[in-house]
């Protein structure tokens, strides 16, 4: 869980983000991902450095195009977090929802009463 | 997955749900410490207020209490209250964030819009707190049971 700090700034920027939306389609190599961002080597590797830091991607050693690989565990994570949040308001809502149920009925019971 | 990196980018949830009741009384459940008290939080949770001044500016502390026993200090600071459209407070308990509560009228039903947008520093400083663990076991557990919501 430590990782999730480096998950969030490696998402911090636009680049990174867009290595990630590519290699949602499959594994690349640096030099393709350089070109479809339109960005140069040695500024892509930077930001290959730091998403390979976050454990966001992995890069193959042996094989010569060295492909980048995208590796879901720290986004999976840090959704699990923000789901704690989204629950929150889930289950509140269905406790607001039968709560209202409860005064509705309460404000039927007054009209009846003053119809008396 | 685009969406959710997006999503973590932008920091925020949004969540929408109608209920079938007036605007009038779901505003009302909001304001009303009494009513408020009787819903806010998880199932299973319930709550104490000690200070709560629904205006801008004013402030709203409150325990919530976990089945467990656990207590959840917290302390919110009205930034808006604009009858019966629209709430927005600030959570100064970390992690810091944003609450952005809109009512929408559909003739008898009432759309609500809540939307939750945390600082960057407070998502960081959250991350790295005890609170994180335990939620990866509970992965599956959420999403079973978000799944299992239907969400307007």
């Amino acid at each position: 869980m430590q990782n999730l700090d480096g998950t969030l700034s490696a998402l911090a920027h636009p680049v990174r983000r867009g290595v990630l939306a590519r290699l949602q389609h499959g594994e690349a190599p640096v030099n393709e991902l350089a070109r479809s961002l339109r960005i140069s080597g040695p500024a892509l590797t930077r930001h290959l450095h730091v998403l390979e830091r976050a454990g966001l991607i992995t890069r193959s050693r042996s094989a010569q195009r060295r492909p980048c690989r995208l590796c879901v565990k720290p986004l999976v994570e840090m959704d699990a977090w923000m789901e704690s949040y989204r629950r929150f308001w889930l289950e509140s809502a269905d406790r607001l929802e039968e709560h209202l149920k409860t005064m509705k009925a309460k404000k039927r019971e007054e009209v009846k009463k003053h119809g008396k | 997955m685009a969406n959710e990196y997006e999503e973590i980018v932008r920091r925020e949830i949004v969540t929408t749900r109608v209920f079938d009741a007036p605007r009038a009384l779901v505003f009302e459940s909001w304001t009303d410490p009494e009513q408020l008290k009787v819903w806010w939080g998880p199932h299973g949770f319930t709550n104490t207020f000690h200070h709560f001044d629904m205006k801008p500016g004013g402030t709203w502390r409150y325990t919530m209490h976990g089945p467990d026993g656990t207590n959840y200090e917290n302390e919110m600071k009205f930034v808006e209250i604009i009858e019966p459209a629209r709430i927005v407070i600030d959570h100064v308990t970390p992690p810091r964030f944003q609450l952005t509560v809109l009512f929408e009228e559909l003739g008898e039903q009432t759309k609500i819009t809540f939307r939750q947008l945390f600082e960057t520093s407070a998502v960081r400083e959250q991350i790295q707190s005890r609170a994180m663990r335990g939620n990866e076991e509970n992965l599956e557990r959420l999403a079973n049971h978000v799944a299992k919501k239907q969400v307007v």
